[in-house]
């Protein structure tokens, strides 16, 4: 018989072991994509701790201005074109001195079109100022930022409130904008 | 009186003195299509306004076409089209400089004030709102009761309901002509006096 060889019979188990192998390897490989979302958890919360760990630093056209964006929690998509960030807080500086600070409640920066967002519960602090409003957008290519939803300007003197803002990234002036049912207002304190 | 009573009225008073606080605030502010606040580097700031300008200050109401107020000096000025209404009258002008701290208005450019028995108007309006008092400066006109009056300078003193008219005063009452350095009309034309080179023209009466 074929077997009877002895180098043929270890030759054979070998084979045998190794083609058991393969079909269990394909089985559990199998059984790893069926299983994936658990599996996959524990990489993506390897992947988030490690993002959590990266700080955002966006610069102004002519760099005078930085932002120091850092988060609770740092998603990157689109193989790192979009950012997204739960409760981010910034500072920014002019000349590497402190000029403001913020926080909202999200911020997503897409890197492809130099735009920044943020969203949610925005509170900016300038001076003795708080600048107020829901949603925040930063066009990196003309330096502007854009506030909607409301917007509410607190000084220890009066009161700004309006539909809109806009202004240079350095925010030195504020542009409010009313509409045609509610008017941008100052009430004295 | 049972201590549940007292609660009862200290709460009411409370809430009375609350809502009149805040009656009080709400009066004072400003509206308009856009405002543009910049901080300067000393800290101070400054807020423009423009478009449907309005603002309201205790009992009046200020409206023009541009305003700018400068937070340190507590100064707002109004552009163009500058109208300051109240119950009882109605002050227009080109410019406006409102001062919130003392309370003094200037105002300048085609200044008229019209209210149901009185015509002012002048070059230049100073107004000293605590004291009631408001100057018209240069090419001052008056229709005041039966008196039309030119003159240098007409100061109108509110509570005392009397208009002061000095610097070549010429105008007339009536059918009558008259001149004068200076005139003081009480109450609505109800009196009249005249000082220094007054001089009356009685037009005759034709049979």
């Amino acid at each position: 018989m074929y077997f009877r060889d002895k180098k043929k019979l270890i030759f054979g188990i070998i084979i045998t072991i190794i083609i058991a192998f393969g079909i269990g390897f394909s089985i559990y490989d199998e059984m790893y994509n069926d299983n994936g979302p658990s599996q996959n958890n524990n990489n993506n919360q390897t992947e988030e701790e490690y993002l959590t760990e990266i700080d955002l630093e966006l610069y102004n056209n002519d760099k005078t201005i930085r932002w120091n964006l850092n988060s609770e929690k740092l998603q990157s998509k689109e193989d790192g074109n979009i950012y997204n960030m739960d409760l981010p807080y910034f500072e920014a500086y002019q000349d590497d001195q402190l000029i403001y600070t913020g926080q909202g409640e999200n911020a997503i920066y897409n890197n492809s079109q130099d735009l920044m967002s943020l969203s949610g519960d925005i509170e900016i602090n300038k001076d003795n100022i708080i600048l107020e409003t829901q949603t925040i957008a930063w066009n990196q290519k003309n330096d502007i930022i854009r506030g909607e939803g409301g917007v509410k300007l607190t000084s220890s003197k009066l009161v700004i409130s309006s539909e809109t803002f806009q202004g240079p990234i350095s925010l030195e002036k504020i542009e409010f904008f009313g509409t045609e049912n509610s008017q941008a207002k100052v009430e004295w304190r | 009186m049972g201590k549940r009573k007292i609660n009862n009225i200290l709460i009411v008073t409370f809430v009375m003195i609350l809502i009149f606080s805040l009656s009080i605030s709400a009066q004072n502010n400003l509206t308009a299509d856009k405002l543009v606040f910049e901080q300067s580097e000393d800290g101070s700031n400054v807020i423009e306004a423009t478009g449907n300008v309005k603002m309201t200050y205790n009992e009046s109401v200020i409206t023009g076409d541009y305003a700018e107020f400068e937070q340190a000096n507590q100064i707002i000025t109004f552009r163009d089209n500058v109208n300051v209404e109240n119950e009882q009258r109605t002050l227009s002008g080109d410019n406006l400089v409102f001062n919130m701290e003392n309370n003094n208005m200037e105002m300048n450019g085609n200044v008229v004030l019209t209210s149901e028995d009185i015509l002012v108007e002048s070059d230049t309006l100073s107004y000293n709102r605590e004291e009631g008092v408001m100057n018209f400066i240069d090419n001052a006109y008056i229709e005041y009761g039966t008196i039309k009056a030119n003159a240098d300078q007409i100061r109108i003193l509110e509570e005392e309901n009397k208009a002061i008219l000095t610097g070549n005063v010429s105008g007339q009452q009536g059918e009558n002509s008259f001149k004068a350095d200076r005139i003081e009309i009480i109450n609505n034309g109800d009196k009249v006096e005249m000082l220094g080179n007054a001089q009356l023209i009685f037009v005759e009466e034709q049979e």
